[in-house]
C-alpha cells in the first residue's frame, strides 16, 4: 500500500481561477484525499491501489475540474496518486453544459431586449426628430403653403384671406370696447373672463353690425373721452356731449346717484329713451331683431364678402371680355401657325423621304424626265444621243473658242 | 459650260456629300440631254433624224459636230437656254435640298 503525503502544487491553465491545486492530507488507509481548487473543495476517493475516484460537490465555479484532475494526474510520479478524470468529467461537463445552454438562453433573451430596445430608441429619435422645433415650423409652413394653395386653385383663397382680414377689424373693434368697458368698470382688461354678461351681449350686438358701423364705432370709440361719469358729474349732468349727456339723462330719471356709468348703461338710456333710434341697429343684425348668433354672423360675413366678389366681377367684366376677345385672336392666330408649320413639316418630310436625287429636282425636270420616260425606247434613244450631242457639242466649242 | 462638281459649287451645292453630287451631277446631265433632244427633234423632220441615228453610233465627233451644225444651226442657244434654265431651277431647289440633307443627317 503505498503512502502518499505532502503537498502537490500544480498551476493550472490561465482560464482556470486559481489555479492552484493542493492534495492534502493523508492518504496512507484513509482512502480519502481533500483537493483543494481555489474556492471549491473536491473530495477524491482511493478506490483501489494507486486509484482515486473523486466526486466533485459544489463547484459552482469558471474553472475546469477536469483540467485540475488531468493536471494533478500529470504529478503521477511524484504523489503515486492516480486518478481517472472521465469519472469527474461528466457530471462536471454536464453542469458546465447547462450553465452555458443557460447563459445562451439568457444571452438570446438579451439581445432580444436589447434589439426591443434599439428599436424603441430608434422610434423615439424619429419622434424627437418630427417633433423638433425646427421640423414643427418647416411643417407648417409647408402646411400653410399647401393650404394657402389649395383654397387658391379653387378660387376661394381670397376669399377666406378677406373673411380673416374681416375677422381681424371687428376682433380689433372688439377689443376698443373690451377696453373701453374695462376703464369704465375698473376690471382688469387682462382677464377677459370677468367680462359681465351685459357686456357680452354688447360686444355680441355690436359684432354683429356691418363692418362699416363696427369701425366707425371703434372710431368714435376712441375719439370718445370716457364717459368715467363721476358721481358729481353724472349729479351735475355735465360730461361729454354725447355719452355723458345721456348718461345723466339716465341717472336724473332712475334718480339714483351711481359712482360710474358704463356704456351699457348709457346704450340701455338710449334706447329707453329713443327704442326707434335703437332698432335699426338690431334690425340690421338679424331679420328677427334679436342679436345675431355665432352662425348668423358667419353667413352675413360670407354674404358681404360673395356681394364684394360680385361687385368686383362686374368692375372686370369690360377687363375680362377684352382678355377673352384678345385670346380668342391668338387662338386663331396659334391654329394659323400651326396649320403653316404643319404644312411646311409636311414638305419638309416628304422632301426627306424622297429617293435621291429625285427629290432635289425642279418640278420643271421631273417633268421632262416624267414626259421622256412616256417615250418608246427608240425615240429615247434617239433624243438622249441627239442632246448629249448637241452638249458635248457646244462644249468642245467653248473650249475650243477658249 | 461643264457639269461638274464646279457647277455645283457655283449654285450653292458644293457642301452635298461626294455620292450625292455624283447622283445630282447625273439627274442634271441626263435632264439636260432629254431636254436639248427634244427641242431638237422637235426642229428636225424624219429624214435628218434617220441620219443622225444612221450616223450616231460613229465615234468621228468632227462628223457628228459638223451633221449638227448643218442640220441645228442654233443648238448652242438651246443647250445654253437649257442649262440656264436648269441652273435656275436649281438655284430655286438648292437651298431646301441642302437643309433637307442636313436634317436627315442629324435625324
Amino acid at each position: 500500500m503505498e503512502t502518499n503525503k505532502g503537498t502537490i502544487e500544480i498551476e493550472g491553465p490561465p482560464a482556470v481561477a486559481g489555479p492552484r491545486v493542493e492534495a492534502l492530507g493523508d492518504v496512507d488507509d484513509s482512502r480519502e484525499v481533500e483537493v483543494s481548487l481555489s474556492s471549491a473543495k473536491d473530495t477524491m476517493e482511493r478506490v483501489g491501489e494507486g486509484v482515486l475516484e473523486a466526486s466533485v460537490a459544489d463547484t459552482p465555479r469558471e474553472t475546469d475540474g477536469s483540467e485540475a484532475f488531468e493536471l494533478l494526474g500529470s504529478n503521477d510520479q511524484e504523489s503515486g496518486i492516480r486518478n481517472t478524470p472521465e469519472t469527474l468529467a461528466p457530471p462536471h461537463l454536464q453542469k458546465i453544459e447547462e450553465k452555458i445552454a443557460e447563459h445562451q438562453g439568457g444571452i438570446a433573451k438579451n439581445q432580444e431586449e436589447i434589439a426591443k430596445h434599439e428599436k424603441e430608441i430608434k422610434d423615439l429619435n424619429a419622434q424627437k426628430e418630427f417633433f423638433s422645433v425646427d421640423n414643427l415650423l418647416d411643417l407648417r409652413d409647408k402646411y400653410e403653403t399647401n393650404y394657402s394653395k389649395a383654397l387658391d386653385s379653387v378660387g376661394i383663397g381670397r376669399v377666406m384671406r378677406l373673411d380673416d382680414a374681416l375677422k381681424s377689424s371687428i376682433s380689433e373693434s372688439l377689443k376698443a370696447n373690451l377696453v373701453e368697458d374695462y376703464i369704465q368698470t375698473g376690471r382688469d382688461e387682462s382677464d377677459p373672463r370677468q367680462v359681465e354678461p351685459e357686456v357680452r351681449e354688447e360686444l355680441l350686438r355690436i359684432i354683429s353690425l356691418p363692418l362699416d358701423k363696427i369701425k366707425a364705432m371703434s372710431g368714435e370709440a376712441a375719439a370718445e373721452p370716457v364717459p368715467s361719469a363721476t358721481s358729481e358729474e353724472a349729479a351735475s349732468g355735465e360730461g361729454s356731449e354725447d355719452v355723458s349727456a345721456e348718461t345723466t339723462a339716465a341717472v336724473s330719471e332712475t334718480g339714483e346717484s351711481k359712482p360710474a356709468a358704463t356704456r351699457i348703461e348709457v346704450r340701455e338710456a338710449q334706447e329707453a329713451e329713443a327704442p326707434e333710434a335703437a332698432a335699426p341697429s338690431t334690425d340690421e343684425g338679424g331679420a328677427s331683431g334679436k342679436p345675431l348668433t355665432d352662425a348668423g354672423r358667419y353667413e352675413q360675413v360670407r354674404d358681404w364678402n360673395i356681394a364684394d366678389e360680385e361687385r368686383e366681377a362686374s368692375d372686370y367684366a369690360p377687363d375680362l371680355q377684352r382678355n377673352e376677345a384678345r385670346i380668342k385672336e391668338l387662338d386663331q392666330e396659334r391654329r394659323q401657325n400651326n396649320q403653316q408649320w404643319f404644312k411646311k413639316e409636311i414638305q419638309r418630310l416628304s422632301w426627306i423621304l424622297a429617293p435621291v436625287p429625285d427629290k432635289w429636282l425642279s418640278e420643271g425636270m421631273a417633268k421632262s424626265r416624267e414626259v421622256f420616260s412616256q417615250l418608246d425606247e427608240p425615240q429615247k434613244k434617239l433624243m438622249r444621243r441627239l442632246g448629249a450631242l448637241a452638249a458635248r457639242a457646244n462644249l468642245r466649242k467653248k473650249k475650243a473658242a477658249e | 459650260m461643264q457639269i461638274d462638281e464646279n457647277f455645283l459649287e457655283e449654285l450653292g451645292l458644293g457642301a452635298l456629300s461626294a455620292e450625292d453630287k455624283q447622283k445630282y451631277l447625273n439627274a442634271i446631265n441626263e435632264t439636260l440631254e432629254i431636254r436639248i433632244g427634244s427641242r431638237l427633234t422637235t426642229q428636225l423632220n424624219e429624214d435628218q433624224l434617220e441620219q443622225f441615228n444612221a450616223m450616231v453610233d460613229s465615234d468621228n465627233d468632227a462628223d457628228l459636230d459638223k451633221w449638227l451644225e448643218d442640220n441645228a444651226p442654233n443648238y448652242n442657244e438651246i443647250v445654253a437656254e437649257e442649262l440656264e434654265m436648269i441652273k435656275t431651277e436649281i438655284r430655286e431647289q438648292g437651298p431646301a435640298a441642302l437643309s433637307s440633307q442636313d436634317e436627315t443627317a442629324n435625324a
